[in-house]
């Protein structure tokens, strides 16, 4: 009883449950890719990275991903940060439905919002090629970007943009000087949570390219799939680490 | 000081009968004509016409929600009004945006911007204007040694106390040396030590830089320290403006005179010039003008009464007793004992003295006539 009570009565002991479930997906998990990645039948090796980087094929595709992925989070800001400014601007009376319009496709499974996309293309008589590719993964990630930005848009204090007017700003002044530097962390956040998922997505590209481009997700599951579990392991190892990075240079601003 | 420089200097002196009705005009920096302003249904000013004077110390006085944030934003450029206008210098700017007004604010919540350091942020309306890089820092090093920030250049704002922050914002304004200085309760988050200080601060920066200065608070207090003129607001309408002295002394009605420090409101009727019943009894005064047997308000400032205890005499000719009770209370307060005497008319008098009077003595209340003020009923 003392002992229940000892553990259960802190709070710390809430905690558990949780960690538990950290460490059976999460941790866990992460522990094996890192294994896998490093050894074989013989024990430690680099074999599979020295197979990453001789093997133009991958390398390649790795670039190329990572160029669509780019892309993306390119045309994602570009388009989302005027909704996500216009969406938060009192001035011009957008209602809180907009914003819920904007962000409510989050909520729906991507698969699906792929497939609609596709069905979309099917009956618009488009074709389905790497326009196609980047148009589904800006569909998809959208939202992504504009939540980030019109959170920080909308949080900022009314009156910062009063003062930047107060001391003689004009409008296009009052942006540049005082509005945009102040929604950067919105900006870099949307920047990761769009960048991150759509280097190791591989379904929108297989499905909206009838499996005719070939993104750095769809190499990873190929091999898995394929039984090459370590080799695998050490592609997501890479992916991984390149994700960690961006994320990284997201946080120091 | 360098910020002095090429301001206006006050022009209080002037002796306006001489002038002409346009130089007369030109004397006010600010005019706000007939304005009202409505949210929605709700009416927040109503025909609030208010004339300010060049280099004048001017202080919105009110309760909170009275309007005078609204007045202010008006007069700042952030709001239109919904009737009337504003002249600035005699010409309309009723729809020029703020940033082409040669008006600057200090905001309620200061608003500094928290990406941009102590230079940057005093120096943020300058760069607007392309000011040259030497001058720029000459001016920035001015006004931020004008309130006491020297060598803080590098500082971020965010770091910094309230009060160091308050100081930062009014640098920011005043380095642009606007013809008009807007302070929004500026002092209202600072602590009392801190807030008397900065109190006397604004009162030198008015001094030295000559422009004009528009101060809101509901802090009676401070108005009366600090202005050359109050405007005492109520429910969006302008209930009396004048200086401290004429607005604390001739309360034109009850809501000023008892929002204006404390005071004894009591209901009379002006037998006739000079004379007012009050409690029953004819006092004389100093009023005159009213209808005879006007219902009227007789104020009676604290401070202003003499307690006498019973079977005591007093000499002072000038004083003539107006009522008579038993003490309930005397509660010191620093500087003087504050009472409250049971008249025996059922009335709860509140009296100041620097003599205490024992709880339960009986006592006459006795006062000069010359402070009594009688105002109309409503
Ligand atoms: N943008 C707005 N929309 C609707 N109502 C408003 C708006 N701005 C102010 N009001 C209303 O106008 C009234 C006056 O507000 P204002 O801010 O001018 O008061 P105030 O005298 O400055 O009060 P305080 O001393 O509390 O700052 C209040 O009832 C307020 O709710
Ligand atoms: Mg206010």
């Amino acid at each position: 009883m003392e002992f229940l009570l000892a553990l259960f009565g802190k709070r710390k002991a809430w905690a558990w449950p949780y960690a538990v479930f950290m460490t059976i997906f999460v941790v866990l998990p992460l522990v094996m890719v890192v294994y896998y990645s490093f050894v074989d039948a013989n024990g430690f090796t680099l074999r599979y990275f020295h197979k990453f980087f001789l093997a133009n094929d991958s390398i390649n595709t790795f670039i190329y991903s990572i160029g669509v992925a780019m892309i993306t989070t390119l045309v994602c800001a570009l388009v989302g940060y005027p909704c996500a400014y216009f969406m938060a601007n009192k001035e011009f009376g957008a209602p809180k439905v907009m914003a819920m319009l904007f962000i409510l496709p989050m909520w729906i499974n991507i698969l699906l919002r792929t497939l609609a996309t596709v069905a979309l293309f099917d009956f618009m008589k488009l074709e389905l090629d790497e326009g196609a590719l980047i148009f589904g993964m800006v569909y998809n990630f959208l939202p992504f970007m504009i939540y980030p930005i019109y959170n920080t848009l909308q949080k900022m204090d009314p009156a910062l943009t009063e003062a930047a007017k107060d001391l003689g700003a004009t409008p296009y002044r009052v942006f540049k000087d005082v509005v945009f530097p102040l929604s950067l962390p919105g900006l870099y956040s949307g920047v990761v949570m769009v960048f991150m998922p759509t280097i190791s997505t591989f379904a929108v590209a297989e499905l909206l390219t009838m499996n005719n481009v070939k993104l750095f997700g769809s190499i990873i599951q190929e091999n898995i799939n394929a039984g090459l579990l370590n080799y695998g392991s050490a592609l997501s190892l890479i992916l991984l680490v390149i994700i960690g990075l961006t994320s990284f240079l997201g946080d120091d601003e | 000081m360098v910020l002095a420089g090429n301001l206006h200097q006050p022009q209080k002196l002037i002796t306006s009968f001489t002038l002409s009705k346009k130089e007369l005009e030109n004397e006010y920096i600010i005019q706000a004509e007939h304005i009202t302003k409505a949210f929605d249904e709700k009416v927040v000013l109503k025909d609030v016409s208010l004339n300010i004077r060049k280099g004048e110390f001017v202080t919105i006085l009110g309760p909170s929600g009275c309007g005078k944030t609204t007045l202010l934003r008006m007069i700042g450029g952030f709001e239109t009004p919904t009737k009337g206008r504003i002249l600035l210098d005699g010409k309309d700017v009723t729809s020029i945006p703020p940033y082409k007004r040669p008006l600057n604010t200090v905001f309620q919540r200061y608003a500094l911007f928290p990406h941009l350091n102590v230079y940057e942020n005093v120096a943020f309306g300058l760069q607007l204007k392309n000011v040259k890089e030497d001058e720029m820092d000459q001016r920035v090093m001015d006004a931020l040694h004008m309130v006491g920030l020297d060598d803080f250049e590098e500082r971020n704002v965010n770091r910094l106390s309230g009060g160091q922050q308050q100081r930062v914002a009014i640098a920011r304004a005043i380095v642009n040396k606007p013809e008009v200085l807007l302070l929004d309760e500026p002092l209202s988050a600072l602590d009392m030590k801190l807030r008397k200080e900065m109190q006397l601060e604004l009162m030198r920066m008015h001094k030295e830089l000559g422009i004009t200065f528009i101060f809101v608070t509901h802090d009676q207090e401070e108005a009366l320290t600090m202005s050359d003129t109050v405007v005492v607001m109520n429910e969006g309408v302008i209930q009396q403006q004048g200086s401290p002295k004429h607005i604390y002394d001739e309360p034109v009605n009850p809501f000023v005179a008892d929002f204006i420090g404390e005071s004894n409101i009591i209901d009379g009727v002006m037998k006739e010039d000079y004379l007012v019943q009050l409690f029953g009894r004819d006092v004389k005064c100093t009023d005159k003008g009213f209808a005879p047997n006007a219902e009227v308000q007789v104020v009676i400032r604290p401070e202003d009464v003499t307690l006498i205890n019973e079977g005591e005499t007093q000499s002072n000719q000038e004083l003539i007793e107006f009522s008579q009770g038993k003490v309930n209370s005397c509660v010191f307060k620093g500087v003087h004992y504050e009472m409250f005497v049971d008249t025996k008319d059922g009335y709860e008098l509140q009296v100041q003295d620097y003599l205490p009077k024992e709880i339960g003595s009986e006592v006459s209340a006795w006062i000069k006539p010359f402070d009594i003020h009688v105002i109309p009923e409503k």
